[in-house]
């Protein structure tokens, strides 16, 4: 019988009107890592804050936190636990580093505080953590700062931070949802090791069900403040009980595209955005930032692209400049048989719509949907600029269209996105491009989209071009990809062929990297 | 009787009146609303905001002005209602509430002693007859003011639901101005208040009339700075480029002009223009009148460029937003972007700088008038005043009540205008913590 490191029993956390979470318990024993899971909102995070006291001031708690044999529940036990026995990784570790330091000087810090070491002998000490966390062991890496190194070092680093104390346990908040998928798989195969071989507890608040499958031992899954399933992993994924932990679990399809796509709708012929970099006092082009680079593609009708990449790929920039937002530095892309500069604004935005990433910025905070909605419509099709169309439009995208009435911060994301699906179909478009459709949204409702997608495509006939840097929507939903690094397209084929026989290195890796 | 309209005057109900849309406009709009119900549901800022909006009211009767037909000087509702101050002269000073001068004089028996005060009736010759007649107006005052505020609950009770324990702390401050009220109107026929300065010009008189004069500066070189800080503002954010270039070169190009330094200069140009064209104004008030309006106008042209920067900022973050985006691919002029989709989302910063900018231009008038530099000497303020205090603080016995009365009149409203503008600020900042 392994024994129980960290114990919680009846935890519930409140603000003045409601509860956030709901007398939950549960337990983590050593060298285990356990999962919640739940989506955004669910209170995960929160739990983690309360069992190391950092909740916001307006917020409390009760119930019993019992860590081996203290008792955690009071504020004034907890200063001598934190960041010594239990430590703390955030989502996002370029905000939890700080900029004017180096890394090895933020290792040091911990070490000074947790440790009784001389100088010298942290100083060997810090290098010997950046081993452990598979980080270069030079002077050079210890004298970096947070900007020269990339997401995933920083996270090492952050790492590195928590067993600098000594940490028994580790609560690690959603530690890779920021990084590349390719960073992702080696942190936390990272962790996974750190667990062996320092019999590190984890707990692991996640909302991505790959990361647990590969991580956890055990899984909670949480929803509106209450622990709804508790179970072993493999129990769990064989055979949730609960109705909503098998909605989490449904995974999207493979491949059931069919082949038949019509005229060429958009083509793209050695496209290059370069962005000047000006240096010296009479700002003289020097040289060029080549955010993309020779990229040829081409859309046919009622097909779906998709272009592949990490952040900074490039991919971004690219579909801004098929939207015209950029200026092409060289290359050619036309849209039917005219290059899509000598289109006028108008006729253009009425062919190329546009459905963003960020759905709570995608609407203007202090409008009524509505009046977002009426005023695109006022400036490209006036005539059906009124409220029996919008009515449709709502309903086409299976929303009450009572909603309209609302203001942005009333809805939820699902609803947002399909919104903003709603105002780009609202001109009857031919092309859509989808910049991380899903990415801010969680995994239930990301089927959702992708389906409402495809239905509106086989209706109106409508092609996509969707960026993402998630595999298995591009397994799905896109016909022919295009996979995109540092600017240059990598490799592009049918989807087909491309999953199942790629050429290049890159690809390989970041289909390996898919955890499943 | 003939209405005279004063530029300043002009433009505060213009104000008023643009405040006064705003209110309906607010009240028509449901997220507005509900921030403002969240402002006025602190107590401390209700009771700042009653206080402040009884300062406006004593502004805005004293920016009606006319004149009797049988009379060439103009009056100013305010100064009807003070007429008895107004029209008892004195020789010179007095202490607050005291029925004989300060100093002593050779009087008409030949004998030294102090002057009788005009106001103050006959029959009281010495303090404690004084202090008997002040407490049994003090008494009288406080039961009307009982009366008045059982009427105006009883009123206010008929209309909406009265629930005391949340509003207590506004009621309290109601029932002091109330109280305040009756005890003027009681004692300003029979007493100098604030008593009397160097000239026998009642204090009281001169602390309420620099009112105005504050809230002009308060109020007017803001809203004579907004349109500049706006508009260049949301146009340097949004075009970027050249046009920020420009904007920027502007405002950095003012900013690096000491501030005091500009003022005095156009201060002084402005006073040998209007010297030398004396005869192109009616009456010194109109000319004195003109003078502190262009003070605020230069003001103001030195102060836009700190909103101006802040809505550079935020423009600069805002037109990378994806609503933006939106509006730019379905081909939405630049012009309907910038005030529709823009000015919405950055008037929380021009609501917090005009609160948070009031109390300290109010300040300021009273620092350029000490310098000199300020608003006309036959305007009343409290810079004047406290420019004028500077030889009574060095006489023996020390001649206070001009200054303190300033202070105290100036604290008062500058600290309701803070009160209520932190408020504003912690419910309109997104930053802000509004569970305080």
């Amino acid at each position: 019988m392994p024994k129980t490191l960290l114990s919680v029993e009846n935890l519930s956390i409140f603000t003045k009107s409601q509860k956030i979470v709901n007398n939950i318990s549960f337990s983590i024993n050593e060298g285990e890592i356990f999962a919640l899971v739940g989506e955004s909102g669910s209170g995960k995070s929160l739990t983690a804050l309360s069992i190391v006291d950092l909740l916001a001031k307006n917020l409390k708690k009760s119930g019993n936190i019992t860590y081996q044999d203290a008792d955690l529940s009071h504020s004034q036990n907890i200063q001598n636990f934190r960041g010594s026995e239990i430590a703390f990784i955030f989502q996002d570790p370029t905000n939890s580093l700080n900029p004017i330091m180096t890394i090895g000087e933020q290792v040091d810090e911990a070490l000074a505080l947790h440790t009784n070491l001389a100088k010298k002998q942290r100083k060997s000490r810090v290098l010997d953590l950046f081993d452990q966390v598979d980080l270069d062991t030079s002077m050079q890496m210890y004298a970096r700062y947070p900007h020269q190194v990339s997401g995933g070092q920083k996270q090492r680093v952050m790492i590195a931070c928590a067993l600098a104390g000594g940490a028994k346990l580790l609560i690690a908040d959603e530690p890779t949802t920021a990084l590349d998928v390719t960073t992702q798989k080696q942190v936390l195969e990272l962790l996974l090791e750190l667990r062996k071989n320092q019999k590190l507890s984890i707990l692991l608040i996640t909302h991505d069900l790959s990361v647990v499958k590969l991580m956890a031992d055990r899984v909670a899954v949480m929803r509106q403040g209450d622990i709804i399933e508790n179970r072993d992993k493999a129990e769990f994924f064989q055979n949730p009980k609960e109705q909503y932990s098998k909605e989490l679990l449904v995974s999207l399809p493979k491949g059931t595209r069919d082949q038949a796509f019509g005229d060429v709708l958009i083509k793209g012929d050695k496209v290059k955005v370069y962005f000047p970099i000006k240096t010296g006092l009479l700002q003289r082009t020097t040289d060029y930032v080549r955010a993309v680079d020779e990229i040829n593609f081409t859309l046919k009708q009622g097909q779906n692209l998709a272009i592949v990449g990490e952040s900074g790929s490039g991919k971004t920039t690219l579909a801004k400049a098929i939207m015209r937002q950029i200026d092409l530095f060289d290359g050619h892309v036309s849209m039917g048989n005219k290059a899509i500069k000598k289109y006028d604004r108008k006729s253009y935005a009425a062919k190329v719509q546009i459905v963003f990433q960020n759905v709570t910025s995608s609407f203007n905070p202090r409008m009524r949907i509505s009046q977002t909605l009426l005023e695109g419509l006022q400036a490209l099709n006036p005539a059906q600029a009124n409220a029996a169309y919008l009515a449709e439009l709502l309903q086409e995208v299976e929303l009450d269209p009572e909603l309209m009435h609302r203001y942005p911060h009333e809805l939820s994301g699902g609803q947002l996105q399909r919104l903003s699906i709603a105002r780009a179909i609202s001109v009857n478009p031919e092309v859509i491009i989808c910049d991380e459709p899903t990415s801010a949204l969680d995994a239930t409702v990301k089927v959702q989209i992708l389906d409402l997608l495809l239905r509106l495509q086989k209706e109106k006939g409508i092609s996509y071009i969707i960026i993402t840097h998630d595999i298995s929507i591009v397994d799905y939903f896109a016909d022919h990809v295009i996979v995109m690094k540092q600017g240059k397209a990598l490799e592009s084929g049918a989807t087909q062929g491309i999953l199942a026989n790629p050429h290049n290195d890159y690809t390989k890796a970041l289909l390996s990297s898919v955890l499943n | 009787m003939t209405f005279i309209w004063l530029w300043t005057d002009f433009l505060l109900w213009v104000l008023f009146a643009l405040s006064m849309i705003a209110v309906v406009k607010i009240r028509g709009n449901e997220l507005l609303s509900q921030k403002w119900q969240k402002i006025f549901a602190q107590p401390l800022a209700l009771s700042a905001f009653i206080v402040f909006a009884f300062y406006i009211l004593i502004g805005l009767s004293d920016s009606i002005h006319f004149r009797l037909d049988n009379n060439t000087t103009t009056y100013s509702v305010l100064d009807r209602a003070l007429l008895p101050a107004l029209e008892a002269e004195e020789k010179t000073y007095s202490t607050p509430l005291n029925f004989e001068q300060f100093s002593k004089e050779y009087l008409d028996n030949g004998l030294r002693g102090r002057v009788h005060l005009n106001l103050v009736s006959a029959e009281i010759t010495n303090a404690s007859d004084n202090t008997k007649n002040l407490l049994s107006i003090s008494a009288n005052a406080l039961f009307y003011a009982v009366s008045i505020f059982v009427v105006f609950i009883l009123f206010l009770a008929k209309f909406t639901a009265i629930n005391t324990k949340n509003n207590r702390s506004a009621f309290v401050t109601i029932f002091a101005l109330i109280f305040f009220c009756t005890w003027v109107v009681l004692l300003m026929p029979n007493y100098h208040i604030l008593g009397t300065d160097k000239a026998g010009i009642d204090v009281f008189y001169k602390a309420v009339k620099s009112i105005r004069t504050g809230m002009i500066f308060g109020l007017l070189t803001t809203l004579l700075a907004l349109p500049p800080a706006i508009i260049l503002g949301l146009m340097a954010g949004y075009f970027k480029g050249k046009t920020d270039d420009v904007i920027q070169y502007i405002y950095t190009t003012i900013n690096a002009i000491p501030g005091i330094l500009l003022i005095a200069a156009l201060v002084l140009i402005l006073q040998v223009y209007m010297d030398e064209h004396a005869s192109d104004y009616a009456s010194a008030l109109e000319r004195s009148d003109l003078k502190l309006l262009l003070l605020c106008v230069i003001l103001a042209l030195t102060s836009w460029t700190g909103l101006c920067r802040l809505i550079r900022a935020e423009t600069l973050k805002l037109s990378e937003l994806e609503f933006v985006q939106a509006a730019k691919v379905f081909g939405v002029s630049n012009i309907k972007i910038l005030f529709n989709h823009l000015m919405p989302n950055v008037m929380h910063l021009v609501l917090i700088s005009i609160v948070l900018d009031f109390s300290g231009l109010v300040l300021i008038e009273a620092v350029l008038s000490y310098v000199g530099v300020g608003v006309d000497a036959t305007t009343m303020s409290w810079g004047n005043m406290i420019n004028a205090a500077r030889l009574e603080l060095s006489t023996d016995p020390v001649v206070w009540w001009p200054l303190a009365s300033s202070f105290i009149f100036m604290f008062i409203l500058v600290l309701s205008a803070n009160l209520f503008a932190d408020r504003v600020r912690q419910v309109f900042d997104p930053k802000g913590d509004d569970n305080a």
